[in-house]
Order: structure tokens, then C-alpha cells, then sequence
């Protein structure tokens, strides 16, 4: 499975290509401009073949009485479509990695890493391109021990700070669940604290481990990973697209649905980005009726009938 | 990484449940306690207090990490670590638990029973760890409940202690920009999220669970601004007037001057109870960390035979 910088990455990008492509409805171009933290949310949370397409199809019934509301869901919809397309070209690839860990010595969770450090490297420029969401601070110090070099550290111990906001980020999103709300009406607390293990969050990603792969990389490791499979090209035409509109430049010598189309045989992050394109326009002809909820699932590769919420 | 843990968080069980209960609920309707004090909407005056409650539990089990009269097990289960997934970073979430006060005892006993069982599928040290997190709670909800849901007074209180643990005095100024600060604190979100991978859904209800993010991650951003702002530049007369009169907080006190020192480096084991039982004045803050200690190591005695169910209850009903 892919990690989390390039997820948000992902979703950022694609938030690139709808802003460029005139195709899509206004709820996708107004809900990610207006809530684009809610989308980047999305991208990394899981339950992308659940939860999209019900929000889609509720919130297409109502268009024209929406409410901010549902503009937020619907961003965060398009996140989870994002995060799904990511995943569906990376877990392949670093599954090959954790087949073969023991003839090779490699392993799959360092194949992921590595791929997160490269897409900080490119897509984020180390830090110095801003996120969409005014809510995230893209900064270099993000893969840096104890975020030192960040203007803010000189005025605390930031170790000792993140430890504390790490205790804040874990209890607050746990409290977030309903089950937490249950006031005196726990009745039975063995499952009351089997839930408790389902939906805490495991601290588990070493993030010493993304700090080396950005800051020192192995250079085996930026071969095996990077490299010898064209991880990130940014020659590649969409990457080309997205980084001029990024940086508010214009590219008329590209057309988008070219470059789509040369991108799935491109490096692995046009391929993300080609296939984010893709399921985001079947998503959008779901959304103007233009396709059913039967065919979108099949577009979106959500095969399982339990998956497939709207056929229920 | 530490993936050894098995994780059920992707059964899928009740998840397309969610459909229905989502068109049943009016959107954003479904408060956590924890949120209650904001709501939903940008209308609060201040984002009040976020920091002070994680801060005490690790205050609690920095104190029973050189108790002289806690046994290893229990001090096993509090240690925490952010780089990788142990029982203790799961008791620093014991702040979610609802009703923490009447629901003490028969927690414990549930997780005695999960301990005795000692089977690895039922997660007995997680949930152990948790309730422990459950009972210094108590402390801080019969001691400070009130405080932390006045906004201003939460922020105030955050800034003082987050100062302390910094070895400063939390009335002092600082000369700085509190957008770099504040900054800082943004920053640090992504890498908690890197940490945890991907973010789970409440799966019963998913759409109203992405609005609670939503207000959630507002809530916060304000917060970072806040507590930046009072952090570098505090108005003395509004520190006085929150903390330091109405004794919230008093980096001075001898629970709170050890639970610093074992923070900062290695501290000698300690009676603690000798120290509760000097019976000093002291801040509200030091009295909750007395009664949270008292609950871990009424728990300890509980788990290990020492006291029985009844006794336990005699402890709970005098703090």
C-alpha cells in the first residue's frame, strides 16, 4: 500500500487536473476549492470502495439545494477516489518487492518509504511548494529529525512538543468516533473496549525511517526503488502539466487528455495521476448521470457485491 | 516498524451500516464529549484547551514510571513510544473513555478477567494500559473538568504547562513571531498522519464522521494560533487571574517538579505517597496527578490480588 505524503500528493495533483480540464461538474471544481482540506483528508483515509460513491449519488440528488456540508463530503469523496487510484497502481509493485524480500533482501515497507521520500523530493520540492489545504504546513522540516531547521523550533523543544501533539492528534481522532460518545450508556464494556481496539489508530510508521530515505537515501535502495523503476519522471507530460499550473505558468503545447493517455506508460507517479484522471471522470459522468452506478463501479474496478453499496 | 501487532481495524463488519444511519442523522449533529465545549461552526470565542489532558496522563504515568510501590507490569504499560505502536501510546487515549467515574470499577475487573485469560488475540496489555489512562482521568475531571471547558483559561493553561515542560516560567515572554510557531505546529499534522498510515472512518457514521474531521481540523488550526500567541506573549494579568489565583497550575509543586525532572533525565525510584501525603497545598494540576497515581496503584493492587473489588471501590469513593 502507498503512504500518506503520496496520497495527499496524488489528491493535490489531481486537484491540478480538474481545475485544468473544463469536463468537470462544478461540484468537483467548487467543493475541492472551497474545502480543500476535507479532500486531502480523504486521500488518506481508508474505505475509498465504501464510501465514495454513496456521496456522489446522495449529493448529485440534491444539487442546486447543497449545502456546504455537502460540498465538504464531496471533496472528501474525491480524496478517497484519489487515494484509490494510488493505491491500485503502487500495491502491485511494492507486493513484487515483499514477494521476493527473501531471494532479494529488500523490503516491501522500504519500498514504500522510499516512494513517499521521492514524491516529497518532487512533487512537494522538498517542501517548498505549499499544500492546497491552508491547514498543512508543507515546510522542509517535515522529514527532518525533530523538524530543527523549521523558524518555529527556536522557540520550543520540538521533540517534546511533537510528542505532546502526537498524544493530542491520537486522542482527538479517536474521540472522533461515536462510539467514544456513548455517555453512561456503555452497557457492555468488553465490547466497548473491542471497538476501542478496532478503531484506535496504531502509531506504528517509524517516521525515522522517511527522515533517512529523504534526507541520506541508500543508494541501492534509490536504484532498486526509484530509478530502475521509473518511480517519478518529471519530464513525464501530466507531471510537466501539473507543476506549470502549479507554479501558475501555462503549458499550451500539452493537451490533457495527450498526456493522460502517454502517462499510463510513463514513471509510476504519471500513472497514479493518469489513473486518478480516469476514475475522477467516471466519478464525474456518475455524478451528471452520464453513467450508471453499475458501470462506475465497474470503471472504478469495485468488483465485490459487498462493496458495491448502491446495488443493495 | 513494529508490525507485528495483528490489526483488526480493517474488518469490514458494519460498514455498509453506515448508509442508513448517515440518511437518519442530520448532518453534524453527533458531538464527541471531548468537542462539546466548540460544537460545530467557527462561533467559539477560543478553541480552549487541547493539550492539558494528553500532558496530565503523561505527567501520571512519568510518576509511576519511579514509583517505588508500582510493580513492572503496570509501569511496562504506560511507556509510550511515538515511534512505534506499544500498549502505552494507547493508554495516553484513556481520555476518550465516556463516564470515567462510574464506569471504573467494572472496567477493571473486565480487564483482570482479559489479563487472567492471557490470550494475545484479546489485546489484554493494550486495554489494561487504556483503562489505567481511564482512572488518572478521573483525576483530572474531578479537578480540573470545569477549568478545561473555559476557553480562554484551556489556552492559558496549555501555554503554562507547554512553557514548563520548556523549562520556562509560563509567565515570561518570549520575543518572537507566534506565525513561525504556529507554523511549526501545523507542520507537525502530516507527520502524525505519516505515522499512522491512513486514517480510519467511523464506519457507523462515515458522512457525519467526515464533517466532525472537518470541524475538528478547524478547531485545531485556530488552536495553533491561540496557543502560539499565548505561549510567546501571555498577558500577565490574564495569567494571573486563570492560573496562578485560582491555583490551576504551579510548576513549583513537588508532583509536578518530579514528573519535569523524569521527563528531562533519570530519577532515583521514589515513595510517591510519601509525597501525596505531605498533605501541602498545591495546584489543582498536582492534585488531579495525587488522585490519577492514587487510581493506578489501587488498580495494581486490584490486578495483583492485594485488594479486592470492594476495596478498590472504597479507594474510588475517596478521591
Amino acid at each position: 500500500m502507498s503512504e500518506h505524503i503520496t496520497h495527499i500528493s496524488v489528491f493535490e495533483d489531481s486537484c491540478t487536473i480538474i481545475e485544468l480540464s473544463p469536463q468537470f461538474h462544478e461540484a468537483f471544481k467548487i467543493s475541492i476549492k472551497k474545502f480543500p482540506d476535507s479532500g486531502l483528508f480523504g486521500s488518506g483515509t481508508r474505505g475509498n470502495h465504501l464510501y465514495a460513491m454513496p456521496i456522489f449519488d446522495r449529493v448529485k440528488k440534491k444539487w442546486g439545494k447543497h449545502t456546504d456540508d455537502d460540498l465538504k463530503q464531496v471533496a472528501f469523496a474525491v480524496g478517497l477516489v484519489t487515494h484509490r487510484a494510488a493505491d491500485l497502481i503502487q500495491k502491485p509493485i511494492v507486493k513484487v518487492t515483499g514477494d521476493r524480500e527473501k531471494e532479494t533482501g529488500f523490503k516491501e515497507s522500504d519500498h514504500e518509504i522510499y516512494m513517499d521520500a521521492v514524491t516529497f523530493k518532487y512533487a512537494y520540492e522538498g517542501g517548498t511548494r505549499k499544500s492546497i489545504s491552508p491547514m498543512v504546513s508543507m515546510n522542509p522540516a517535515i522529514l527532518e529529525t525533530a523538524m530543527k531547521s523549521h523558524p518555529g523550533a527556536r522557540y520550543v523543544n520540538t521533540e517534546m512538543l511533537e510528542y505532546n501533539m502526537t498524544g493530542v492528534f491520537h486522542g482527538d481522532l479517536l474521540g472522533l468516533h461515536q462510539f467514544t460518545d456513548s455517555g453512561s450508556a456503555v452497557a457492555d464494556l468488553d465490547e466497548w473496549l473491542n471497538k476501542l481496539i478496532e478503531k484506535r489508530q496504531r502509531l506504528y510508521e517509524d517516521l525515522r525511517v522517511y527522515i533517512e530515505a529523504f534526507q541520506n537515501p541508500d543508494p541501492q535502495k534509490m536504484s532498486k526503488f526509484i530509478a530502475e523503476q521509473n518511480y517519478y519522471n518529471p519530464g513525464d507530460e501530466i507531471i510537466k502539466l501539473v507543476r506549470a499550473k502549479q507554479h501558475g505558468k501555462s503549458i499550451t503545447d500539452i493537451n490533457l487528455e495527450h498526456a493522460v493517455e502517454l502517462a499510463k506508460e510513463q514513471s509510476q507517479y504519471a500513472q497514479m495521476l493518469s489513473l486518478s484522471y480516469n476514475f475522477l471522470t467516471v466519478s464525474n459522468q456518475f455524478f451528471t448521470n452520464k453513467v450508471s452506478a453499475s458501470a462506475a463501479y465497474d470503471a472504478l474496478k469495485i468488483f465485490p457485491k459487498s462493496h458495491r453499496v448502491l446495488e443493495q | 516498524m513494529d508490525n507485528s501487532t495483528i490489526d483488526k481495524s480493517t474488518l469490514y463488519d458494519g460498514r455498509r451500516t453506515f448508509l442508513k444511519k448517515s440518511a437518519l442523522l442530520g448532518a453534524g449533529l453527533i458531538i464527541s464529549p471531548l468537542f462539546s465545549h466548540v460544537a460545530f461552526g467557527n462561533t467559539a470565542p477560543s478553541a480552549g484547551s487541547r493539550m492539558a489532558s494528553t500532558s496530565f496522563l503523561d505527567d501520571c504515568f512519568r510518576i509511576v514510571s519511579v514509583s517505588n510501590e508500582i510493580g513492572a507490569p503496570i509501569k511496562a504499560a504506560l511507556e509510550s513510544n511515538i515511534y512505534k505502536h506499544v500498549p502505552g501510546n494507547t493508554a495516553r487515549l484513556g481520555r476518550t473513555f465516556p463516564s470515567a467515574i462510574q464506569h471504573a470499577t467494572s472496567l477493571m475487573v473486565v480487564v483482570k478477567k482479559n489479563l487472567r485469560e492471557n490470550k494475545e488475540s484479546n489485546f489484554a496489555d493494550e486495554k489494561m494500559a487504556f483503562s489505567l489512562g481511564v482512572l488518572a482521568q478521573i483525576g483530572l475531571d474531578k479537578n480540573l473538568g470545569s477549568a478545561l471547558n473555559k476557553s480562554e483559561t484551556g489556552i492559558y493553561l496549555d501555554a503554562a504547562i507547554l512553557k514548563d515542560m520548556n523549562g520556562m516560567n509560563p509567565g515570561d515572554l518570549i520575543k518572537g513571531s507566534y506565525e513561525e510557531l504556529a507554523d511549526l505546529f501545523r507542520g507537525m499534522s502530516p507527520r502524525f498522519l505519516t505515522r499512522i498510515h491512513t486514517s480510519i472512518p467511523d464506519d457507523e457514521d462515515a458522512e457525519n464522521w467526515i464533517l466532525r474531521v472537518d470541524q475538528w481540523r478547524r478547531d485545531l488550526d485556530r488552536y495553533y494560533d491561540e496557543l502560539a500567541q499565548v505561549y510567546l506573549n501571555p498577558d500577565k494579568n490574564k495569567y494571573n487571574s486563570l492560573i496562578v489565583r485560582p491555583g490551576l497550575y504551579n510548576p513549583t509543586d513537588g508532583l509536578i517538579k518530579l514528573a519535569r525532572s523524569t521527563q528531562r533525565s533519570t530519577v532515583k525510584h521514589t515513595n510517591i505517597s510519601g509525597l501525596i501525603n505531605k498533605n501541602i497545598k498545591q495546584s489543582s494540576y498536582a492534585n488531579a496527578m495525587a488522585v490519577g497515581y492514587k487510581l493506578i496503584l489501587a488498580a495494581d493492587q486490584f490486578i495483583n490480588d492485594q485488594i479486592d473489588e470492594e476495596a478498590f471501590k472504597v479507594v474510588l469513593s475517596k478521591i
